[in-house]
């Protein structure tokens, strides 16, 4: 069920119907059978899964609190990182590892005969093994208190809203919603609609309309293209991507905040930051705090001088890289994120974290900023590190204006253009929901506008979301 | 903030709402008016109930061509009704339209309006176009096709799952999503350049025909809608003859169909390699230009006028 489907809104619309009629523990329930048949609508037999993950973090937090001995404490919390850890490597990395090494075997002169591993990978196994083992972390920290029941922490671990695609919410800020009794807010619907909307634009037009110029352009060889095509693709790929991604957070968001349940912004224009911390800081945020707080940090974080910390930044991008998926571009894409951390480190961040002396310096820095991003989106898109290299290496090729680059530059233009302008206002004005505090008709004129184009610009094949399959 | 922000939203959200869903029943009540102006093709669609009670006239020999762009570039009606001069004869072929179009078109104008009778319907087609596997668009459905009644036997109309369903309701209820194709090609015709070229070149891509040979002959291909469609046509006295219509690349009329005309189901004319239609005559691979119209409809008007004088 994917929330740009007739079948999702058919869906969400009896759980809301039912919802707001229903006391805590049934809103509880509710949430719960919805979240398992949401996930199994995909394919049942992953919910044991779910289920299985859900079961073991909850007892691992559980027992936690009830026993005194370090040593019988770290037992518990190995257990759970080892299950969790053991399902994504089993899902998501065994055929990339057995491959990689079949691959290394054979370059050395043997001849592997290793099995071929067809593993389908449990849509959303990325975002709630890092949401279920994150608790059980905060709960061994004693930052956070452990769920009252099993049925709560099922209920948290499965919320449909951001089950698999994030945002990886940490339980000291979903927990609570979830256990506390909820009421419909002032302004709930108003907020929900918004985000919902916007995030139904950016995916359905910006992100699915992009998605036929960016493949036609990546399955060209690259010598077959010029330095105006390959920068169009990879262009119009930061915001397919953006808008693939940011839409379902938006999404998210909007129908949670309908459910009475306040989630975080996973993204906060990304594309106007000036640094690549910056830019960590305003993409995929629920991910960056994550790695942040459970890898960085306990590397020893910028704790251990300034060698170490480039060791820890490194790390922890190039893991980053690897959660996205198991290939060699993604390990790549996290390598180039951390060089560039650590490039900016050498060239002083508070040059570029203080506010610019003008305004020309500061679109200089974000211009800059924004093509580094996209060489990493280069990396991340391409099929192989190879033919990365080549893109760049077609850049070489000149910058003429073919028939097509004009052709999919105007496109590019006329569907991102608008977004551009809205989040840059949004940006000056630092509000993420800046017209809900505007006269009424400047939302009727936005939501008018985003409801025009989702109506007649929807793209010619529907396109599922980019980050499912991470 | 927080209590600034629910004090503007607790009078204006509703209103906000509301004026939204103004502002879209206008837009669309505002294209209903003009849409026909929009392309040819809408403005055929809608004539499409008044040319067929013009030449389905019980008291008159009378013949319906059916089919999609194949057929509107392929077949000139002048030539075959001045082969066929008693004949009445409605064109009706509008663009990207395939077994379930069609079924609902015939069955809502031609099957279930007393006042309309056919002698016989020609539908032109090609690859496997009339097979239960070819896909609906269920836009185009709801929107221009068929009834909102069709939706009691969705699976009999193509619809394969709520995302069809869906879709088909969207377009019944809003015009402007039923025309977006429409709309959206008007627009990016004048507003990008070269958007014509490559969007044809994606067409082709996309075309039914343009599949690996080997996908087609993997598929198993059933006929149970158009049996159903051709024997409710039968029972209105109509026969039904199916025209295999030339492409300038080669394909195989499909085994389960040659079978329905061996027996007796439907009448076949295998029109694939038309003497005298070479690869100048087509304009993009697929469609015949103003010659090949002329060559095609000629050899069509002789066959039917055999095939009607075999019926005699």
């Amino acid at each position: 069920m994917i929330f740009n489907s007739f079948i999702f809104w058919g869906f969400f619309a009896v759980v809301l119907l039912l919802y707001w009629r229903l006391p805590l523990k049934g809103q509880n329930q509710l949430l719960l059978v919805a979240g398992y048949i949401f996930y199994g609508y995909w394919d049942w037999r992953y919910l044991f899964l779910l289920g299985a993950s859900t079961i073991v973090d909850y007892y691992v937090g559980y027992f936690l609190v009830r026993l005194d001995d370090p040593h019988k404490r770290k037992q518990l919390i190995t257990v759970s990182i080892l299950v969790n850890l053991s399902f994504l490597g089993f899902f998501k990395y065994c055929g990339f590892f057995v491959d990689s090494f079949a691959e290394l075997l054979t370059a050395l002169g043997f001849q592997p005969n290793l099995p071929v591993l067809n593993i389908v990978l449990p849509i959303g196994i990325s975002f709630y093994t890092f949401q279920s083992m994150a608790y059980t972390i905060d709960v061994y920290r004693g930052v956070t208190k452990p769920a009252a029941s099993l049925f709560n922490f099922a209920t948290y671990v499965s919320y449909f809203p951001q089950l698999v695609a994030g945002p990886i919410e940490r339980v000291h800020r979903l927990l609570p919603q979830i256990e506390n009794e909820r009421r419909y807010r002032q302004g709930d619907f108003a907020e929900g609609l918004y985000h919902i909307l916007l995030g139904l634009f950016k995916k359905v037009i910006i992100a699915d309309n992009l998605a036929p110029i960016v493949n036609r352009i990546f399955d060209t060889p690259a010598a077959d293209l010029n330095g105006t095509e390959v920068l169009i693709g990879v262009w119009a790929f930061a915001f397919q991507i953006y808008g693939d991604f940011s839409g379902y957070s938006s999404i998210a968001q909007g129908v949670s905040k309908w459910l009475g349940i306040d989630l975080s912004y996973n993204f906060r224009m990304p594309y106007f930051s000036r640094s690549p911390s910056e830019f960590w800081q305003r993409w995929h945020i629920s991910l960056s705090t994550w790695l942040r707080d459970y890898l960085y940090i306990p590397l020893g974080g910028n704790r251990r001088g300034p060698t170490r910390t480039y060791i820890n930044l490194f790390l922890t991008m190039l893991l980053g890289g690897l959660w996205h998926g198991a290939n060699w571009t993604f390990i790549a894409w996290g390598a180039w994120h951390g060089l560039l951390l650590i490039a900016y480190r050498l060239l002083g961040t508070e040059t570029f974290e203080k506010p610019a002396r003008n305004l020309g310096i500061e679109l200089l820095q974000m211009a800059v900023m924004f093509n580094l991003v996209c060489i990493g989106w280069l990396f991340f898109r391409a099929e192989t590190i190879h033919q990365a290299f080549a893109m760049i290496g077609a850049l070489g090729h000149g910058f003429a204006v073919t028939e097509f680059a004009s052709y999919a530059a105007t496109l590019v233009a006329f569907f991102v253009a608008p977004l551009f302008v809205y989040e840059w206002v949004v940006y000056r004005r630092r509000d993420m929901t800046l017209v809900l505090s505007q006269p009424a008709w400047h939302r009727v004129a936005l939501y008018g506008y985003l409801a025009a184009m989702v109506v007649i610009f929807p793209p010619l094949t529907q396109q599922i979301f980019i980050y499912f399959q991470f | 903030m927080e209590n600034r922000l629910g004090t503007v939203m607790r009078s204006t959200e509703t209103r906000v709402v509301f004026a939204l869903l103004a502002l879209i029943a206008l837009v669309d009540l505002g294209l209903r008016l003009v849409d026909n102006r929009l392309s040819g093709n809408v403005a055929h669609v809608e004539s499409i109930p008044q040319l067929v009670a013009e030449a389905g006239q019980p008291e008159r020999q009378s013949l319906l061509l059916l089919g999609n762009s194949l057929t509107n570039n392929g077949v000139a009606p002048q030539v075959v009704t001045n082969k066929l001069p008693s004949v009445a004869l409605a064109k009706v072929t509008p663009d990207a339209t395939g077994l379930w179009s069609w079924q609902c078109l015939l069955d809502h104008q031609v099957i279930e309006r007393p006042e309309v009778q056919f002698d016989t319907v020609v539908i032109g087609f090609a690859w496997n176009l009339l097979s239960d596997q070819t896909n609906a668009n269920a836009s185009r459905l709801g929107g221009l096709y068929c009834d909102l009644s069709d939706l009691g036997r969705a699976q009999q109309i193509g619809l394969k799952n709520s995302g069809d369903i869906g879709e088909f309701l969207a377009a019944k209820l809003l015009r402007t999503y039923a025309l977006r194709e429409t709309l959206r090609n008007r627009f990016f015709q004048s507003a990008v350049p070269n958007y014509v070229d490559f969007t044809q070149a994606n067409n082709r891509a996309g075309a039914p025909g343009a599949e690996p040979d080997s996908a087609r002959d993997q598929q198993q291909y059933t006929y149970r809608t158009f049996t159903g469609l051709v024997n409710r046509l039968k029972a209105e006295g109509t026969r039904v003859i199916v025209v295999a219509m030339p492409i300038q690349k080669e394909y195989q009329i499909d085994p389960q169909l040659r079978e329905l005309a061996d027996k007796g189901v439907v009448e076949l004319l295998d029109l694939r390699e038309t003497a005298g239609i070479k690869a100048a005559h087509y304009l993009d691979g697929i469609h015949l230009n103003a010659t090949g119209q002329q060559i095609l409809s000629r050899v069509l008007a002789e066959d039917l006028a055999v095939e009607l004088r075999s019926s005699t």
